[in-house]
């Protein structure tokens, strides 16, 4: 198969046994890679019912058939397992340049199963795949580890690693690259935790053979046109994601106080002339000239000297606009902490948020949080709480389990302020502003990612302008472009550039085609409906653990609570609305279960309903 | 009566970020727009620039012919990046 490895490794940690298999061209066809492929395999190898924490729980890192080839921004990789935030079927993306690697050392996929006896790292340098001792980096942050790895394979070696938090299986803890991109969400680095795997080291010297060279170039050199061309192309280069800040509190979004959105008091810290001036470095993933990474660098105050990667939009929110604090120089430090510990930056400041607001309403004292006075708006227990969580400290040990499980287990009506979908926390995205973005967090199959369905049409205009506070035509929208992100995520590409149409669903056929040779791949409508297939699929996965439509439920506040601030000022989310006109769109029945009708249409028929807890109707 | 406009636009005039603008009673956003571009800003009403008023995209309530009131606060930015 053309720009495909064609090959699967599965690592059986319990045995200390790899071993590769072919990729078949019929699970390309139907899949295409990336997402697809790890939400089959899921399908196939997870057995319904497992604790993710065991070592039944199955690991599954893919990248795609753009992967590792000349095309810009296609070079993620995907990690997907069932999460032990959620319960859920899980897919996490991260970035960096972990994923080409893979591809050059030969693989389309690891599948990893089991559990070792001890702590082991996974090193493979092409054919060759040793299991290791890691016994010596267990207990090291993600970065002294990454060092200790390099030093111990190859200094040109790329990898996946768990810090302190995932060893202790926080609940949201994250994987993390060896240039501290993260597939932060849905606790996959306690999946890794629980496993022994302290990290996946790769050194590969093969590339992907192209179909048709020629064509693959010029598609590409018309990719690399269309983003110069496009207007935000020299905006997220310059700022990344922290251009949108500013902007979006005054959308209604960056939402505030754990949602209670209040106006926030020096909203101005974060107006993007006021974060550059901390940014001293741009960087970049693998193969991709928009180049979003930078480097902060703060030289004044309790925190002068450190030097990290800078917060992101969704970081400035989750330890800034989240709990009123404003530091910006906090925020840096705090994001540093989660990359350093293995956390996630949202779910991590969402769980703070809810102790905040507990303390605030008199819910928990000082006794029970270690003597902490958390005010709105102080960063310092912020930062002290980040480090408690990821070391499962006093109260960090509550919070460690992420904020469904925290609020119950806090008890005395806690649960109205845990802040989540399925269990996984709410991003920086207030569904009350933005009707699609709030029915794509409600109804993603992981809960509540932003990523699975951010909807530029209501948020930026764009290709089309909708009214972001109307509940007329969301469902339809909703469901296109969850099923167009799963689409991206098959490359994998970063959606980045696809939230702003530099690129689209045209361009990728024929880049897939010239690719790979593949004559399905060259049909839009054949793409989507893969898109469609894999969302479908995702649904019945979780259907086999009994999550249905009884689970895409949005937090009290957000279909209770009216917004108390402009724009959206007297809005609640029209949850019941929503949902109705969203199975219908989506083609499912009144619990949020595909019809048998629709998964033919899938051409997932082989779904047997007798085997599993689906009950297709 | 006065509205706050907040310039987020790169091509904003040197150091200028937020000002206040003394307008009749009655003034529609058209009026504004026209002002501001009166004393140099320029503005590209393509889909490269939104006008927010009250946080509001003013395509969904009145466009240009929008009504504004004393103390509002108008925007002036580009399609926010996201992510």
């Amino acid at each position: 198969m053309f720009s495909y490895m064609g090959r699967v490794l599965e690592l059986d940690l319990t045995k200390g046994k790899a071993t590769p298999m072919t990729l078949s061209e019929d699970l390309v066809k139907r899949f295409i890679g990336g997402r697809g492929i790890g939400a089959s395999f899921l399908w196939d190898l997870l057995k319904p019912g497992v604790d993710p924490l065991s070592p039944e729980n199955v690991l599954i890192f893919s990248v795609g058939p753009l992967t590792g080839t000349s095309a810009q921004s296609s070079h993620r990789w995907v990690a997907q397992f069932k999460s032990p935030l959620t319960t859920t079927y899980f897919r996490s993306v991260g970035g960096g340049f972990f994923g080409a690697e893979l591809k050059f050392a030969g693989y389309d996929a690891v599948v990893v199963r089991g559990r070792a006896e001890r702590p082991t790292y996974v090193y493979i340098e092409n054919d060759v795949v040793e299991f290791r001792k890691a016994d010596i980096v267990w207990g090291m942050t993600t970065d002294a580890t990454r060092d200790f790895l390099r030093d111990e394979t190859s200094k040109d070696s790329k990898m996946v690693v768990i810090g302190p938090a995932g060893e202790r299986l926080v609940r949201i803890s994250a994987i993390v690259t060896d240039d501290m991109r993260t597939a932060a969400r849905g606790g996959g680095g306690a999946v890794m935790g629980s496993k022994n795997l302290k990290a996946i080291v790769v050194k590969g010297s093969s590339r992907p053979t192209i179909y048709d060279e020629d064509a693959f170039r010029e598609v590409v050199k018309e990719q690399v046109e269309r983003f110069v061309k496009n207007p935000v192309f020299e905006r997220l280069k310059a700022f990344g994601t922290d251009g949108s800040c500013y902007p979006f509190y005054t959308l209604g979004h960056f939402p505030t106080y754990n949602f209670k959105q209040l106006e926030l008091d020096n909203i101005e810290a974060f107006r993007i002339e006021n974060l550059t001036k901390y940014m001293v470095k741009h960087y970049g993933c693998y193969g991709c000239m928009i180049r979003c990474g930078k480097v902060f660098k703060l030289t004044e105050g309790p925190y002068a000297g450190v030097v990290w990667d800078f917060p992101e939009y969704e970081t400035h929110w989750s330890f800034g606009g989240n709990l009123g604090i404003t530091n910006v120089e906090a925020i840096t430090v705090a994001n540093m902490l989660c990359d350093k510990y293995g956390l996630d930056t949202i779910s991590t400041g969402v769980v703070i948020g809810l102790v905040y607001e507990l303390y605030e309403k008199g819910i928990i004292g000082r006794k029970e949080i270690g003597g902490l006075d958390l005010r709105w708006g102080d960063p310092e227990p912020m930062v002290n709480l980040v480090r408690k969580i990821a070391l499962r400290e006093g109260i960090g040990d509550i919070l460690a389990e992420g904020v469904k499980r925290a609020a119950e287990a806090l008890g005395r009506g806690a649960e109205r302020f845990a802040m989540h979908v399925k269990g996984l926390e709410l991003p920086a995205y207030d569904p009350r502003s933005a009707k699609a973005n709030g029915l794509n967090l409600v109804t993603s199959p992981i809960g509540a990612s932003h990523t699975m369905g951010w909807n530029s049409y209501e948020i930026a205009g764009i290709p089309q302008k909708m009214d972001p506070l109307s509940v007329e035509g969301k469902a339809e929208i909703t469901k296109y472009v969850q099923d167009r992100v799963a689409l991206i995520e098959t490359g994998v590409f970063c959606t980045l550039p696809w939230n702003r149409w530099m690129m689209d669903e045209e361009l990728y056929s024929r880049m897939l085609y010239a690719a790979t040779g593949i004559r399905e791949f060259n049909d839009v409508k054949y793409l989507l409906l893969v898109g469609e297939r894999i969302f479908n699929l995702e649904r019945l996965i979780n259907a086999r653990e009994g999550i249905d439509g009884k689970y895409d439920k949005a937090p009290l506040r957000i279909v209770k609570e009216p917004v108390p601030r402009f724009p959206s000022k007297g809005q609640v989310f029209e949850e019941e609305i929503l949902l109705k006109d969203y199975y219908r769109a989506r083609g499912w029945d009144e619990r949020g279960m595909p019809t048998r009708g629709k998964l033919n249409e899938l051409g997932l028929s082989e779904v047997k309903p007798a085997s599993t807890r689906i009950d297709v109707k | 009566m006065k509205v706050l406009v907040k310039i987020l636009l790169e091509e904003r005039p040197e150091g200028v970020n937020d000002l206040w603008v003394h307008m009749r009673d009655g003034s529609t956003l058209k009026d504004l727009v026209e002002h501001l571009e009166a004393i140099g800003l320029k503005i590209d009403l393509s889909r490269n620039t939104i006008i927010l008023v009250n946080g509001r995209h003013a395509d969904y309530i009145g466009g240009l012919g929008t009504c504004l009131n004393d103390l509002d606060e108008v925007v002036l930015m580009h399609p926010p990046e996201g992510g």
